[in-house]
C-alpha cells in the first residue's frame, strides 16, 4: 500500500483531539487505528488456517526483540509477517522494541545500522533518533537516510517520549509537517520528561489547521492496559496526546509456566461500558455477570484461538469500536469532552493525568 | 445553579440515592456502595457532583471527616430545566 497524503479534517478545540483522513492508492481511512501487533498477528495466523476473517485495519506492526546472546535484533519471521500485511492491504511497520536503558544508550551509528538492516525488508523504514539529538543533527542524518530509500519507500522517524525536552518539540513539529509517518516510542506516562513531551505532542498536533497536510503519529511500545492509570486502554491514553496509530508493547519475556496457570479471571478484558480494562470479579460485582467469560464464549474454539487469545482479540476489536466512536463524535461536530466524560474510564483518565498536561490549543 | 452530570456519574448517584436518599453519608459508606470502584474513581465522581452542585459537603465533628448529602433530584432537575 502506498500513502498519498494525510489531511486534517477537524480539530476539537477543547480536547485538542484531531480527525485526520489518509489517502492511499488502495482507498481512504480515518485516523485512530489500532495496528495488528505481534499478539494479534499470532491470532490471525491461527484464524487464517481455519479460513476465518482477520482484523479490518490498515496497519500491521512487528515489534522486534533484541537477542541478548547474539547481540542482534531478531528478524526471523519478518518476511512472512510482511506478506500477511500486504495480503490484507496493510501498511507494514517493523519496530526495534527498545527499553528505557537501550534508548538512553542509543548512538547514531547504531541507529544507522538498524535502519540499514530494515531497508530491504519493508517499505516503511523506521529510523530511531537518539534521545539527545537536536533538530540540526537529525536533519543531517535524515538527509543521508533519504538517499538510501527507493520511490516506494517512506522514512519513519521514531522519537522516544523521553527525548531531551529542549529538542523534542522542534523535531516533532518538523516531522509532523514533513513526514507521512512519525513514530513515538511510549512508556506508562509516569515521568515528568515524558509528560512534558506528550504535552508538546498534544498541543502541536492540536495547532494543525483543517485542510493542512500532516503525518500520522504512530504510538508504539505502550502498555495494553495502563495499570498506573486505572486500567484505561493505552490506545485511548495516547489518543489524548495526539496518537493516530497504536501498537502496544510486545511481551517477549513471557513466563510460559506462569501463563499455563492463568485462568480467564486473571486476564484483563476490555469493558466497553466502563471504557477501561476490568477482571471477572469486578465485572460480577458491577453487573452481576462475568463479561470475560461471555467474551470467551462468543469466539468458539473452532475459530482457532485459546482463551488468552480470544480475550485479547475481542478486546482489540472493542477498543477499535470505541476509537471509531470518538471519530463519529468529531464527524458529527458533537462536543467531544462532554461525550468522553460520559464514560468512567475516559472521564477519570482525563480528570487525573490529562489535567497535569496543557489542554488543547 | 446545578448543571448536568455525565452518564456514569448519574448511574452511580442513583445507586447512592437508593441507599441513602437525602441522608448524610461518609466517604466509607459511599465507597461500600460503589464497590468495585477504586478511590481515584470515587474522588473524580465526588468532584463531578461538587462541580455540578448536586451534593452538599460539610466537615464532620472530626474536621478530617467529610459528610456528604445528595440534593433532592427533583429540585436539581428543576434548576437545570428552568435556569
Amino acid at each position: 500500500m502506498k500513502i498519498h497524503q494525510t489531511k486534517v479534517e477537524a480539530v476539537d478545540e477543547k480536547t485538542g483531539i484531531v480527525l485526520k483522513r489518509t489517502i492511499t492508492d488502495k482507498g481512504e481511512f480515518l485516523n485512530r487505528k489500532i495496528a495488528v501487533s505481534n499478539t494479534i498477528y499470532t491470532c490471525e495466523k491461527n484464524r487464517v488456517k481455519l479460513n476465518k476473517p482477520v482484523t479490518n485495519t490498515p496497519f500491521q506492526t512487528q515489534h522486534l526483540e533484541w537477542n541478548k546472546s547474539n547481540e542482534e535484533w531478531e528478524l526471523t519471521g519478518l518476511k512472512k509477517a510482511k506478506k500477511h500485511a500486504e495480503k490484507n492491504n496493510r501498511f507494514f511497520i517493523p519496530f526495534n522494541q527498545r527499553n528505557q536503558e537501550q534508548w538512553a544508550s542509543l548512538t547514531w551509528d547504531e541507529s544507522l545500522e538498524d535502519f540499514r538492516d530494515l531497508l530491504m525488508k519493508t517499505n516503511i523504514v523506521p529510523f530511531n533518533i537518539p534521545i539527545t539529538a537536536s533538530l540540526e543533527e537529525w536533519e543531517s542524518y535524515k538527509k543521508k537516510a533519504l538517499t538510501y530509500l527507493s520511490e516506494e519507500q517512506n522514512l519513519m522517524p521514531v522519537l522516544s517520549s523521553k527525548h531531551d525536552v529542549r529538542h523534542f518539540p522542534l523535531i516533532f513539529n518538523n516531522e509532523l509537517k514533513q513526514s507521512h509517518f512519525l513514530g513515538i516510542s511510549c512508556y506508562e506516562i509516569t515521568g515528568s520528561i515524558e509528560q512534558i513531551n506528550l504535552g508538546f505532542m498534544k498541543s502541536l498536533n492540536a495547532k494543525l489547521k483543517v485542510g493542512e497536510n500532516c503525518a500520522l503519529v504512530v504510538c508504539l511500545n505502550f502498555p495494553r492496559v495502563m495499570s498506573r492509570h486505572l486500567q484505561v486502554a493505552g490506545s485511548f491514553a495516547f489518543t489524548c496526546f495526539g496518537g493516530d496509530v497504536f501498537s502496544q508493547k510486545a511481551n517477549f519475556s513471557m513466563d510460559y509456566d506462569q501463563l499455563e496457570e492463568l485462568t480467564p479471571s486473571d486476564i484483563y478484558c476490555y469493558d466497553n461500558r466502563e471504557k477501561k480494562f476490568t477482571k471477572s470479579n469486578a465485572q460480577k460485582e458491577r453487573y452481576g455477570f462475568d463479561v470475560t467469560n461471555n467474551v470467551i464464549n462468543s469466539i468458539p474454539v473452532s475459530e482457532g484461538l485459546d482463551f488468552h487469545q480470544s480475550i485479547k482479540y475481542l478486546s482489540q476489536r472493542l477498543q477499535q469500536e470505541d476509537l471509531d466512536l470518538i471519530n463519529n463524535f468529531l464527524i458529527q461536530g458533537q462536543p467531544l469532552e462532554q461525550e468522553i466524560n460520559n464514560y468512567t474510564g475516559w472521564n477519570v483518565f482525563l480528570s487525573t493525568i490529562s489535567s497535569q498536561i496543557p489542554k488543547g490549543k | 445553579m446545578a448543571k448536568a452530570i455525565p452518564k456514569w456519574v448519574q448511574e452511580r448517584l442513583s445507586k447512592l440515592w437508593k441507599k441513602f436518599e437525602g441522608k448524610e453519608m461518609t466517604y466509607e459508606q459511599i465507597e461500600s456502595v460503589l464497590k468495585p470502584d477504586e478511590k481515584t474513581t470515587i474522588s473524580v465522581f465526588l468532584n463531578e457532583l461538587k462541580k455540578a452542585e448536586w451534593i452538599d459537603i460539610r466537615r464532620g465533628e472530626d474536621a478530617r471527616v467529610r459528610i456528604y448529602t445528595i440534593k433532592e433530584p427533583n429540585k436539581i432537575l428543576r434548576e437545570i430545566i428552568t435556569p
